[in-house]
């Protein structure tokens, strides 16, 4: 393996490692506009340049291999004249825009001018102007006068979504992104040369105007969108989120996410249910506390069991670990039932690149806490197939599709959790409010058996308390004990679960 | 006169008098607990915390040149030197070497800055004790400098005049002549206010031996700043640290010997007359050149620049948003404030906010020693003593 020196640092690598990488690992930061880990190397926007002792010239360290006793500098002057001279160039035909430009607060350009450079201009030959605002499709908007041509969004549609749909085209000042004539940026992961373009040559119009980067807060959340459970930030400011970015997260999304995951954040704000409504079918509505008409439901639910009713549980498989699992025990200890359904919504869009058909995050979880506590799983399709009566439905979660029933008599009462109105909190008897995806924490398994977790994003709206705890209060007022007593204890208890370990003794 | 029989002595009993947090015969918000035995102060327990805005946390939050305007409202009395002060110790950090000007530029508004604290003492003072001639005078030779600061700020008293690496803008060409013009008004009102009480029997009567601060007491305490130097110790800033261009000025520092209220008025007499001189120094050493250094990671780029290239547009974004990039490290940066040494202790993350800032106030250290000057004292001499300390409640409390 070559040993070479980095800054008066030593360090030995793998044969064919280039010195940006090398560097990285000595916690060296080398500036790049066109560099990304997740792309080819194109090695065209010369920012990386560093000196190696013997060679005359700067080299661009993003594609330059190590080799054995190689002397790289990152800090001499000819180095840091390289980057100031390249910064120079690439901004003699950059507009005056950082005003009027999302990315500012979080533009590459500015960072790097800053750090690198930050000399006044010698330009005195008017800028090249060239189109801007085009609205390319219906996600992004490109602005050609503020793209350095570094071609990291060409390469993601070549290498990566593989639409090829951008391209470069003309030469020398003239050269420009552009699409095919008359072809609209119609790709799936379209937002995501969003976030790969260092400068506010394409911009989001989701985003675009809503909120200046330096006023939103970042949280670590999980995508509720498919199976693959993509690894997101989402960017809020308040009680509001503006916007969801993927996330690096190398077992699951790598670098990406797809547009109709990042762009489903908007439905959770809209159509809430908010406070617990009883008797909404029959048209004797009450809207009582939450916590009330929790125990209404309960108590009713517990005299039906009582009478030897036969009750439906239905789980959406959106719910989280937690969740699952305190609806499991549930209907063990509560219900009394072995037997429980999934609603998997499996008529999504799949694709090679990371959309999944089950358009839910957590299917494979709750499918493996119901094996491990000995729980009989039917998708809920089949909910009313044969002559099966059901006495009452219980349904947790928004997202639940019921099958129609073959004649009415098929289902009874019907007592449903959801975070929104929807056709079937239409026919609900009792509706409980729960929280939307990004307003609570939880554990997720994807589709290929990674667990990741979620945190809490915003605030629920207020009445909104989390399914556990109702549960809880549910239980405890018919003096049932469920298999958890606090969110620490469902914590480690659903996990240890999942793993394996001692979950259908609880 | 009927002769009474020899009366038996009154009854007397320890009372407990609040005075303040506003109370009309003291400036600044602070309360006094007093143990009263008589007209005698047997106890003072003093209660301080009023004016308190989390002025260090606040700083926390804000990028390095957002906090002077923080900084102006620390001894707002004399902002100029509060700004001169937190500049010298961001620029200690980012070992950056401002332009000979703005280092005259700086000197000046702090000893005008000076004047004008050591105005509103006096103003104060005699107003208390009944002077309310001086204090009129005082004022309006403050005010002169106020309308001179307007001039050069826009602003009387919140100047926020200092740039981390230079100053807001450079003095008008008419300052000079303006300034030379407030300096001959504030001698004659000096001349004036002197006449006035210097021999003034009431005056000598409640300054002359009260609240004695002996020095090795004085030291003990923290005193710096007239205070310290009224009880005979030697100590100044700007003589034994020089900082700025004060080492390329001739100036003396007036030191008393008692350490009563008189001599800490005779204290500041001395020094706004050293301080008027000082400033005539600078204007005749005053050097040509810009006042602001070219670095744009740390001074902002003119606004022509701004507006005009990205360059400039990008710098000025960069500053203002996320602040000028101070290295990672500590610093105590140290000035001669009106009131003693003022230091502002730093420590940067690397960001362009401080990670944490304390605030040495000078007026802190002097109220800790006001209850050993008050006690044992006549309940009336509060009020002179309390104001010969010259308390300013921003900086106290912070």
């Amino acid at each position: 393996m070559p040993l070479l020196t980095i800054d008066d640092t030593d360090i030995e690598v793998p044969e064919g490692t280039t010195i940006l990488s090398a560097a990285e690992r000595l916690g060296i930061d080398i500036p790049v506009f066109c560099y990304h880990q997740g792309l080819s190397i194109a090695g065209n926007c010369r920012m990386c340049l560093v000196e190696v002792v013997g060679n005359p010239r700067p080299v661009a360290s993003c594609e330059a291999k190590v080799s054995d006793g190689m002397r790289v500098l990152t800090q001499s002057a000819m180095a840091a004249r390289a980057r100031e001279s390249m910064l120079e160039f690439t901004l003699v035909n950059h507009p005056i825009d950082c005003p009027v430009c999302d990315c500012a607060g979080e533009c590459l350009l500015q960072d790097h001018y800053y750090e690198h450079s930050a000399k006044p201009s010698r330009i005195n030959v008017r800028k090249v102007h060239k189109e801007k605002r085009l609205v390319i499709g219906e996600t992004v908007v490109l602005d050609k006068e503020r793209c350095i041509n570094c071609t990291r969004c060409v390469r993601f549609c070549e290498e990566v979504s593989k639409s090829n749909q951008l391209i470069q085209v003309k030469r020398g000042d003239a050269t420009e992104i552009t699409l095919f004539p008359g072809q609209e940026f119609t790709d799936p992961y379209s937002l995501c040369t969003v976030d790969l373009c260092p400068v506010g040559a394409l911009t989001s119009r989701d985003f675009r105007f809503k909120k200046r980067v330096w006023w939103l807060k970042q949280a670590a959340a999980i995508c509720p969108e498919c199976a693959r459970g993509c690894a997101v930030t989402v960017d809020y400011q308040g009680d509001q989120i503006y916007r969801v970015r993927p996330r690096f997260e190398a077992r699951v999304n790598q670098w990406w996410a797809c547009d109709h995951g990042r762009l489903a954040y908007a439905k959770f704000a809209a159509n809430r249910v908010t406070t617990g409504q009883v008797g909404v079918r029959t048209h004797e509505e009450r809207t009582l506390t939450t916590r009330d008409a929790a125990i209404a439901g309960g108590r009713w639910l517990y005299d039906s069991v009582a009478a030897g009713g036969s009750v439906a549980v239905v789980l959406d498989a959106c719910l989280s670990v937690e969740e699952g699992y305190a609806a499991l025990s549930f209907a063990r200890n509560f219900i009394g039932t072995e037997r429980v359904h999934l609603a998997e919504r499996p008529q999504g869009v799949e694709d090679e690149v990371l959309r999944r058909p089950q358009q839910a995050s957590n299917a494979a979880g709750l499918y493996s806490l119901a094996e491990h506590l000995g729980v009989q799983v039917s998708p809920a399709s089949g909910l009313f197939d044969g002559e099966q009566k059901w006495t009452a439905l219980m349904g947790f979660g928004a997202e639940i599709e019921l099958p129609r029933p073959r004649h009415p008599e098929q289902v009874g009462r019907v007592l449903l959790f959801a975070w929104r109105h929807n056709q079937v909190t239409r026919v609900a008897h009792t509706l409980l409010p729960l929280p939307a995806h990004y307003e609570k924490r939880g554990h997720y398994l994807n589709f290929e058996g990674v667990l990741q977790e979620s945190e809490v994003v915003v605030q629920p709206p207020e009445g909104v308390l989390d399914l556990p705890s109702l549960l809880t209060t549910m239980a405890s007022d018919r003096k049932i004990e469920l298999d958890y007593k606090d969110s620490s204890q469902l914590l480690t208890m659903s996990l240890a679960t999942l793993r394996g370990e001692g979950g259908s003794s609880g | 006169m009927v002769d009474h029989p020899n009366p038996s002595p009154l009854e007397t009993r320890e009372l407990f008098v609040q005075m303040g947090p506003s109370h009309p015969a003291t400036h600044g918000t602070v309360r006094m607990n007093l143990q009263l035995d008589g007209e005698t102060v047997a106890n003072i327990d003093l209660e301080i915390g009023y004016l308190h805005r989390g002025f260090e946390k606040m700083c926390e939050e804000s990028t390095y040149n957002q906090v002077f305007p923080y900084t102006d409202r620390l001894n707002y009395v004399s902002p100029a030197i509060n700004n001169v002060g937190f500049a010298l110790t961001v620029e200690k950090l980012l070992d950056l070497e401002v332009p000979e000007r703005t280092q005259y530029i700086r000197t000046i508004i702090s000893e005008i800055c000076r004047i004008q604290d050591h105005l509103t003492y006096l103003a104060a003072t005699a107003l208390e004790l009944g002077g309310f001639t001086v204090m009129l005078w005082a004022v309006e030779a403050r005010d002169h400098y106020y309308h001179l600061f307007e001039d050069l700020t826009g602003a009387r008293v919140t100047l926020s005049y200092c740039r981390v690496g230079g100053v807001r803008y450079d003095l008008s060409p008419e300052f000079e002549e303006k300034f030379h013009k407030c300096a001959a008004i504030t001698e004659k009102l000096m001349v004036d206010i002197e006449r006035l009480i210097h021999r003034n029997r009431i005056y000598l009567d409640r300054m002359c031996g009260i609240g004695v601060m002996p020095l090795e007491l004085a030291i003990d305490y923290g005193f710096t700043g007239p205070c310290l130097r009224a009880s005979g110790g030697v100590y100044d800033v700007r003589k034994d640290f020089p900082y700025l261009i004060y080492d390329r000025l001739d100036f003396d520092v007036p030191v008393g010997e008692k350490g009563d209220n008189y001599d800490r008025y005779l204290v500041r007499m001395e020094e706004m007359r050293q301080s008027l001189s000082m400033i005539r120094q600078c204007f005749v050493q005053l050097p040509g050149g810009p006042v602001n250094g070219p670095n744009w990671q740390v001074v902002h780029p003119p606004k022509a620049e701004v507006y005009d290239t990205i360059e400039g547009m990008i710098a000025q974004f960069e500053l203002v948003f996320r602040g000028p990039k101070v290295p990672r490290g500590e610093a105590y940066g140290f000035v001669e404030g009106a009131n003693g040494e003022l230091g502002f202790y730093l420590v940067s993350d690397g960001s362009g906010r401080p990670y944490r800032l304390h605030v040495r106030a000078p007026c802190f250290a002097l109220m800790q020693g006001l209850p050993y000057m008050l006690k044992g004292g006549m309940l009336a001499d509060i009020i002179p003593t309390f104001d010969s300390i010259n308390m300013i409640g921003g900086e106290l409390d912070r």
